[in-house]
């Protein structure tokens, strides 16, 4: 099922040493550039050889060093798409689809890549040059000729980088599509958020040729291993701490930020905190309530309470983000809110409020 | 062409001395150039000896050897202009037909010759004129047989030197306007390279 590799390479002060396996979904790696990412895209297309390791596909090896197995990059068959100068120049639309086809009858192959434009919207358009049409349908005819032998998997690397923000929109919905259509792993390369946050199920988070962070959309935007990861995510609300003491009787750590106390329950991080360790603590925008002028709260959220002043409300359409911050310590808080509690509370710029955070939306990175 | 390829698309030991070898003839005195032909296909040569033992013919001082002489000078033009174009085609590209399962000949044939036709054709051209234009290697291997060896530049350099200088005009306007014209082929194709 899926794709699985384990990967070593070296190249001139870099070294790429990854291992990951993923099923027939769309994974992203995410990351800065030149952290390994495409790197990883050209060593599993063949179109480079790993120093030791494996690649495996759906039952198929496809480089295996302790048995020598090393396929060729016309023999795995994948769909590769680049980011930017994929089609050949010399080559009509048409010609360009028709070239990712092998061997079969004229007839066969027309039908072939009449239903592949069809499908991607490029009726029209076939006897142009690719200097011709716009950066979308560029990029919708490069997915059609990769994918029109049906590939055992797809890579993409920044195949939406050069487009903008509309068009984006456009092809994501293109890609989840393809998606349904074609029942195979899809690796998507990129260094947006926004991209990697709509469109991958499985993340793996690429820092300096190693997968720092790996696992599920929601788990690692809630759950980031090390600062590192977060701060790649480009998550909002991070605060250094410390650890100052822990109360055995109720269970709970205390950790210090500009000198103002959070709780957080000890079962969490058994073993991987002690008084005095200097951790990291994160908690998401949308975690953070502000509370309501004279109610009680429950129990659960008595033991983070802090007082302050907001500083600044802008509205995002869909939710509010408000800038609070807190009275003792200055710490600065990104919050956000539904639309319809941001009316109930009543909150404006400059006003006193009191927020109060869950212990368990806490996140403390050891 | 196919030496181009190698020296454009792969990296091998040797690859530099190779590509040494082949432009040498461009920065050698035409006569050194001449020189090694003569000692390479001469009647005593490397080459010269056994094609004489056998046929008991030898390519000295016949016009076969004054075009093996313009070819040789010409090819370091070729052979440069062919690798370079080679080299400015995508990779991505190349490797695009890679992925798309098509073997690195029929890449060849298909993408990489194709996007690289225009500076292959400007290097044809340009290396024509200079066989055209060839001189000292020409002398050095085919000599100066009037009617039979003496190409263009040798014979306007007869003629001047014997005086007759109507006719060397003649030849050497003839030959200004066709060097200039082919250059002005070889900048259109390289000028209006995608």
């Amino acid at each position: 099922m899926g794709l699985s590799v384990k990967l070593l390479k070296k190249v001139k002060g870099f070294t790429l040493d990854v291992e990951w396996q993923i099923g027939n979904e769309v994974a992203v790696l995410f990351g800065s550039s030149g952290a390994g990412k495409s790197m990883t895209l050209q060593l599993i297309a063949g179109l480079m050889e790993p120093d030791a390791g494996f690649i495996r596909s759906n039952g198929n090896i496809f480089f295996d060093k302790p048995s020598g197995i090393n396929i060729s990059p016309q023999q795995r068959s994948l769909g590769y798409v680049f980011q930017d100068r994929n089609l050949f120049p010399h080559m009509t639309v048409r010609e360009n689809i028709a070239y990712g086809l092998r061997g079969k009858s004229k007839e066969e192959r027309y039908t072939r890549v009449s239903d592949m434009i069809r499908l991607f919207r490029l009726e029209g358009l076939e006897n142009m040059p690719p200097s011709e049409i716009s950066g979308g349908q560029k990029q919708r005819v490069a997915l059609a000729r990769a994918l029109i032998e049906r590939p055992k998997a797809l890579l993409l690397d920044e195949p939406f980088t050069a487009l903008d923000s509309s068009l984006r929109f456009e092809m994501r919905r293109l890609l989840q599509e393809v998606r349904n259509e074609f029942e195979i792993p899809v690796i998507l390369v990129t260094h947006d958020l926004e991209d990697a946050y709509l469109l991958g199920n499985h993340i793996m988070i690429y820092i300096d040729g190693k997968v720092e962070q790996a696992g599920e959309r929601d788990d690692i935007l809630q759950k980031p291993q090390s600062r590192r990861v977060a701060q790649i995510l480009g998550l909002r609300n991070l605060f250094r701490a410390k650890v100052i003491r822990k109360d055995e009787h109720l269970h709970r750590f205390i950790l210090g930020v500009n000198g103002l106390p959070f709780s957080v329950p000890t079962g969490l991080y058994q073993g991987r905190m002690e008084v005095g360790k200097e951790v990291d603590l994160f908690i998401r925008p949308e975690e953070v309530m502000i509370l309501r002028e004279g109610k009680t709260v429950k129990d659960s959220l008595a033991q983070n309470i802090f007082e302050g002043t907001i500083l600044d409300i802008t509205d995002k359409e869909r939710y509010h983000t408000v800038y609070f911050q807190t009275a003792e310590g200055k710490i600065l808080f990104e919050i956000s809110i539904p639309n319809y509690a941001f009316r109930n509370l009543n909150l404006a710029t400059g006003k006193m409020a009191s927020i109060a955070l869950r212990e368990e939306s806490l996140w403390v990175m050891t | 062409m196919g030496v181009a390829y190698l020296l454009a698309m792969k990296t091998f030991r040797g690859k530099e001395v190779l590509d040494i070898l082949f432009t040498l003839p461009l920065v050698l005195p035409p006569t050194v150039t001449g020189y090694y032909l003569v000692i390479l296909f001469g009647r005593n040569g490397l080459i010269g000896g056994i094609l004489y033992e056998w046929a008991g013919w030898s390519i000295m001082f016949t016009w076969y050897a004054a075009v093996l002489a313009s070819f040789i000078v010409a090819l370091p033009l070729m052979m440069k202009a062919t690798r370079a174009a080679i080299e400015s085609v995508d990779r991505n590209l190349i490797n695009a037909s890679y992925t798309l399962g098509h073997s690195e000949f029929e890449t060849a044939i298909r993408v990489t010759l194709p996007l690289a036709k225009r500076g292959i054709v400007a290097g044809a051209v340009l290396s024509f004129a200079r066989a055209m234009g060839e001189f000292g290697a020409t002398l050095m291997i085919a000599g100066n047989i009037p009617g039979k060896t003496d190409t263009m530049p040798i014979s306007i350099y007869s003629h001047a030197s014997s005086g007759d200088w109507s006719k060397a005009n003649l030849m050497v306007i003839f030959f200004s306007l066709m060097s200039g014209l082919f250059l002005y082929i070889a900048n259109r194709f390289t000028r209006r390279i995608f």
